[in-house]
């Protein structure tokens, strides 16, 4: 449970904004993150062979956030229903509808490498993908994000 | 080096995926190339819009530790468990008393006889099995009348037309 609980601290609120931003719109952050503790609490075993704790709570927080996009009748809004950080820059408002435009594989991967700062190695286990695929998806997002800012 | 790998290696570049001696030796290449550093600089100027498109203001405040719903969920979690292998049994119970017990039908067995191993000469007090002494208290038990009586007849005995003398 301390072991636990020390992963809350380090990785709660990232997990709580990652919830926030990805499925705030469907389902209560709050409790998706308890959720994502709770499951996590069931499998002490692979908490304890997890190569990264942080991509393995990232990779639960995602499907419970899945299952209750599943669940929810309404699809996803296109864009995130989110303050945008920056408004004076119209370059960057660009960008972000661009951004938010892209396919949900790309623009997944991307927010997590961008976003949430995990690395290529940790972005393939929290999608459960090969470590190529996570780089060709990024490869792709960049190159059709700096083509359609031209 | 081919455009379309140095672009990938310049995109992992930006989004901070390469180490950081690696990275220096990119830029070292691509400053020896004229444009290249341009386009690097390009990559990274768009990952950092890019980051900077996403950031979002500070969320919430994370809430504190939920450890009573956790250990009760963990309760829970495993009385079910306690729960669930007692079901079990107690349906595997219910259902060995509630069937009725059925004799077995049993064919008949086909007999089979064996024959029955002959007991070992009894010991004579002597340890070595291939000793004389053994073969001579071996002998001296079976008696000699045991012996197949072999009997030979010398050819030098006989006529030469067969006949017996």
């Amino acid at each position: 449970m301390r072991d636990l609980e020390r992963l809350y601290q380090t990785h709660g609120a990232a997990l709580l904004a990652y919830l926030r931003r990805g499925f705030g719109w469907c389902a209560s952050p709050e409790d998706m993150l308890h959720d994502t503790f709770v499951a996590a609490m069931r499998r002490p075993q692979r908490l304890a062979a997890a190569q990264s704790p942080r991509a393995w709570l990232f990779g639960i927080a995602r499907h419970i956030g899945l299952t209750a996009a599943r669940r929810h009748r309404n699809p996803a809004p296109l864009v995130e229903a989110t303050a945008p950080a920056d408004q004076t820059d119209p370059q960057i408002a660009d960008l972000r509808e661009l951004i938010a435009a892209l396919p949900d594989a790309l623009r997944e991967t991307l927010e997590l490498r961008l976003r949430e700062r995990i690395s290529y190695e940790e972005i393939a286990q929290v999608l459960a993908i090969p470590i190529g695929t996570v780089r060709s998806r990024l490869h792709a997002a960049m190159q059709q994000l700096r083509e359609q800012m031209k | 080096m081919d455009d379309a790998t140095l672009d990938r290696l310049m995109i992992d570049d930006a989004l901070g995926a390469l180490e950081p001696d690696v990275s220096a030796l990119l830029a070292a290449y691509t400053a020896s190339i004229p444009d290249t550093d341009q386009r690097r600089a390009g990559w990274r100027d768009l990952a950092e819009k890019a980051r900077h498109a996403m950031v979002m203001p500070a969320a919430d405040a994370l809430p504190p530790f939920p450890a009573a719903q956790l250990r009760a969920a963990r309760f829970w979690h495993n009385g079910r468990l306690g729960l669930a292998i007692a079901a079990v049994l107690a349906v595997g119970i219910g259902i060995g008393l509630w069937m009725p017990g059925k004799p077995v039908a049993v064919g008949p067995v086909a007999q089979v006889t064996k024959p029955v191993p002959t007991s070992p000469p009894p010991a004579i007090g002597v340890s070595d099995f291939w000793s004389s002494r053994r073969l001579l208290a071996s002998a001296v038990e079976h008696g000699v009348q045991d012996r197949p009586a072999w009997r030979w007849s010398s050819p030098l005995t006989e006529s030469s037309n067969g006949d017996l003398q």
